[in-house]
C-alpha cells in the first residue's frame, strides 16, 4: 500500500449464509440430525470482487440501489465484518458515524454515555475530558445531560451520538445517510462539520441516496450493483452512469418480477408534463406514468395497476384500474396506458413504483414488476417539509368574535 | 497472541473500566445501600447454613461461619462471573453490529464488574475471622496469587462459553444446570475429609475444589497452599486461559454476523 493511500481494498467479498431452513436452537440442531433433514443454506454475496482506494483526505461517496451492498462495505472498512476475500488496508483512525448513539445504554446519563461511547472508540479520557464542554455545547444538549438517555426523544440521541463521533479527532469518517438527523439547522451544523472534516484533511467515505450531495462532497463515486462494482472513477461520471442506468439501460435494481406473461409490461417510463422522459419531479410538478404493454393473445378484462413506495418502503398507495373504475374490455396486441397525476403531492425524497397488471379477481398475476422504476422529488415546489405528503390545506384564522357573528 | 490480546485490552483499558462501571451503577442504581444488599445474600446464607449443619445436623467444622463464607464467596464470584461473561457478547449485539472494537473487552468488562464487587465482599472476612477468634496472620498474604489464579481461570473459561454462548443460545441453560450440580461437587458447605472415599476422584477432577480449598485453608487455618496443590492450581489456570483466548480470539471476528 502506498503512503498516500489511506483505504484500499483489493478483490474484497463478502457473502452471508442464508439458511433456507435452519437449526437455531440445540433443539432444532439434534432434530435435524435425527430427521435427516440438514439445514438448508444458500450463499448469497453482498460483496463481489470489489476494488476501490481512496487517498488521504479524499472524500469517497458510494451510491448505488438498495441491497447492493453499501452497507456491508462500509462495515467492512469500519472493520467490524471481516471479508471473505480479498485484501484490504486502511490506515488510520476509524470512526464511523453508522448508527448513531449505538452503544448508548439507556439507563446511564447523557455524561456517562459521551465517555463510554468515546471510550468504545478507544479515545482516552483525559481527551474526552478536554472536549467535553465542546461535545455538549455542539449537541445542544446541556440542560439534559445529566438525565438519562432514556428520556432523550430520537432526534436528541443522535445530536449527541454525532457529537461524540464529531469530536473524536477522526482520520478516516465513515458516514451513512443517517446522519442527516434532527431539525434542520442540526443538518446544517452537521454539514459544516463534515466540511470542516474535509477542509482538515480527513479521509471521508460517504453512502447516501442523495445524489446531490454525494455529488457535491466527494472527490471519486464508487457506483455498486448487486455488490459488484459498476463505475469507480470521478463524480460526475459515476452519477451519470447511475441516471444512465436507473434511467433503464440495464436494470440497476434487483428487480424483481413474476407473473405468466399473457400480457407483458415491456416498458415504464416517468414523464414529465410536456411528454419528456425525467426522473426529477417538484411537489406539485404534473407526473405522467407511461406504462407499454404488449400480448401474446386477446385477454379480456385485464386491470393494470401500480404501487408507490417511499424511500423507506413504506406503501403510499396503489391505485388500479379496477379501482378508479376505467374497466379494460379487452387487450390485443401492443399499446400504452397512462397514470397521470395533475398536481404530484409528494414531498422531497425518493420513490419507486411497481407496475402490474393483473387478471379481473386480482388473484392471478399477467406479469408484476416489482420496484421497476424509481423517480425523486426533489427541494423547490413546496415549503413544507415535514413527512412525506402534502394535503395543500388551507388555514383559516377565526377570532372568538368572528365565529360568534357567524 | 497473548501479547496482542493484552495490548488490546491495554489499548481499551478506558472501555474496559467504562464497561465495569456501567455495570455496578446499573446494579446499585436508585438504591443507597445497594452493596450490602449483594453482601446479604453470602451472609444470610452464612447464618442459615450454620444453624442447619450446627445445630440441627450437628455437623462440627471448626470455624464453621468462617469456612463457609470463605469458600462460598469465591464461588458465587466464579459462578456469578461465568454466567455474565457468556451472555456479554450476545446480550451487546447492538454494540458489537456498529462499532468495531476489541471484543474482548466485553466479557472482561462482566468479569471485571464481578471481580470488584468480590474484592469488597471479601473483606468481611478479616472481622469475621476475628470475631471468632481464628485471627489474622501473614499466611493470609497468600490468597493474592490465589485470588489472581482464580480470577484468570474465571476469565478462561467465560471466555470460551461466551464464544458458544453466541453460536448456541442452549449455553445459558446448560450452563445454569451444570453450575449447580457443579456446586454440590465443590466442598464449599463440606470439607473433603467428610466425603466417601468413592466420590472422591470426582472431587479431585473439579478444579474448583483446589481453588476453594487454598481459600478455606488460608484463611481458616492460616495454612499456605501446598506444592502440589499450587502446581494443580496453576495447571488448570493455564489451561483454561489458552483455551479460552485461543477459541475466542478465533472467533471474535464474526461475531458482528451472528449477534
Amino acid at each position: 500500500m502506498s503512503g498516500s493511500l489511506a483505504i484500499d481494498l483489493e478483490a474484497v467479498s463478502k457473502h452471508y449464509t442464508i439458511y433456507v431452513r435452519r437449526a437455531g436452537g440445540l433443539k432444532d440442531k439434534i432434530v435435524s440430525r435425527l430427521t435427516g433433514r440438514p439445514e438448508v443454506r444458500e450463499t448469497l454475496w453482498a460483496l463481489k470482487d470489489v476494488s476501490l482506494s481512496a487517498e488521504r483526505g479524499a472524500t469517497l461517496g458510494i451510491i448505488g440501489a438498495n441491497g447492493c451492498g453499501k452497507s456491508t462495505l462500509l462495515q467492512i472498512i469500519a472493520g467490524i465484518l471481516q471479508p471473505d476475500g480479498g485484501r484490504i488496508a486502511v490506515d488510520g483512525r476509524v470512526t464511523s458515524l453508522l448508527e448513531l448513539g449505538a452503544g448508548f445504554s439507556p439507563d446511564l446519563s447523557g455524561r456517562e454515555n459521551v465517555y463510554l461511547n468515546a471510550s468504545l472508540h478507544g479515545v482516552p479520557r483525559q481527551v474526552i475530558d478536554q472536549r467535553f464542554d465542546e461535545i455538549v455545547a455542539f449537541s445542544g444538549l446541556e440542560a439534559f445531560i445529566d438525565s438519562p438517555v432514556r428520556n432523550y426523544s430520537s432526534g436528541m440521541y443522535m445530536r449527541l451520538g454525532f457529537s461524540v463521533a464529531a469530536h473524536l479527532d477522526p482520520e478516516i469518517v465513515l458516514i451513512d445517510e443517517a446522519f442527516a438527523v434532527g431539525d434542520e439547522q442540526f443538518q446544517r451544523k452537521c454539514l459544516r462539520k463534515i466540511h470542516d472534516f474535509k477542509a482538515q484533511g480527513v479521509t471521508i467515505v460517504i453512502v447516501s441516496h442523495d445524489l446531490l450531495l454525494v455529488e457535491r462532497l466527494s472527490t471519486h463515486v464508487c457506483l455498486l450493483d448487486r455488490g459488484r462494482v459498476r463505475t469507480f472513477g470521478p463524480a460526475s461520471e459515476a452519477i451519470a452512469r447511475y441516471h444512465q442506468l436507473a434511467a433503464g439501460g440495464d436494470e440497476i435494481s434487483s428487480e424483481i418480477r413474476w407473473g405468466t406473461r399473457e400480457v407483458t409490461i415491456t416498458g415504464v417510463r416517468i414523464l414529465d408534463e410536456r411528454g419528456q422522459d425525467t426522473r426529477a419531479f417538484k411537489t406539485g410538478d404534473t407526473f405522467r406514468l407511461l406504462i407499454s404493454y404488449g400480448t401474446t393473445r386477446a385477454v379480456a378484462s385485464p386491470i393494470f395497476g401500480l404501487a408507490l413506495f417511499a424511500e423507506n418502503g413504506t406503501h403510499l398507495t396503489g391505485p388500479n384500474t379496477q379501482m378508479n373504475r376505467y374497466p379494460i374490455p379487452l387487450v390485443n396486441g401492443a399499446g400504452e396506458i397512462e397514470y397521470t397525476v395533475r398536481q404530484l403531492p409528494l414531498l422531497p425524497g425518493q420513490y419507486a413504483i411497481s407496475v402490474s397488471v393483473y387478471d379481473e379477481s386480482l388473484l392471478h398475476a399477467y406479469d408484476h414488476r416489482n420496484r421497476v422504476v424509481t423517480f425523486a422529488v426533489v427541494e423547490g415546489g413546496s415549503s413544507e417539509r415535514f413527512g412525506l405528503i402534502t394535503l395543500s390545506g388551507e388555514w383559516t384564522l377565526k377570532s372568538r368574535a368572528q365565529v360568534e357573528s357567524n | 497472541m497473548w501479547a496482542n490480546d493484552a495490548r488490546m485490552v491495554y489499548q481499551y483499558r478506558e472501555l474496559l473500566r467504562n464497561l465495569i462501571l456501567r455495570d455496578l451503577r446499573m446494579k446499585y442504581k436508585g438504591s443507597t445501600i445497594g452493596f450490602f444488599w449483594s453482601l446479604l445474600h453470602p451472609l444470610t446464607m452464612a447464618v442459615v447454613y450454620t444453624v442447619a449443619f450446627q445445630y440441627i445436623l450437628r455437623i462440627e467444622i471448626p470455624f464453621f461461619p468462617l469456612f463457609l463464607l470463605s469458600g462460598l464467596l469465591p464461588w458465587m464470584f466464579f459462578a456469578q462471573a461465568v454466567s455474565a461473561a457468556t451472555a456479554a457478547v450476545a446480550d451487546n449485539g447492538n454494540l458489537v453490529r456498529k462499532v468495531a472494537f476489541p471484543r474482548i473487552v466485553l466479557p472482561m468488562g462482566a468479569i471485571g464488574a464481578q471481580f470488584v464487587q468480590f474484592l469488597l465482599m471479601y473483606l468481611v472476612v478479616f472481622p469475621l475471622a476475628l470475631l471468632i477468634g481464628v485471627g489474622l496472620s501473614p499466611a493470609l498474604l497468600a490468597l493474592v496469587p490465589v485470588i489472581v489464579l482464580h480470577t484468570l481461570f474465571t476469565i478462561g473459561l467465560g471466555l470460551a462459553l461466551s464464544t458458544a454462548y453466541v453460536y448456541l443460545r442452549d449455553t445459558r441453560h446448560l450452563l445454569e444446570v451444570a453450575l449447580q450440580i457443579w456446586f454440590w461437587l465443590t466442598p464449599i458447605l463440606y470439607d473433603v475429609s467428610r466425603v466417601p472415599e468413592r466420590l472422591l476422584p470426582l472431587l479431585r477432577l473439579n478444579p474448583m475444589t483446589y481453588f476453594v480449598t487454598a481459600y478455606q485453608q488460608i484463611v481458616v487455618d492460616h495454612r499456605v497452599p501446598g506444592l502440589i496443590s499450587m502446581t494443580v492450581i496453576v495447571a488448570v489456570t493455564l489451561t483454561a486461559l489458552t483455551i479460552g483466548v485461543s477459541v475466542f480470539g478465533r472467533h471474535q471476528r464474526r461475531f458482528a454476523e451472528f449477534v
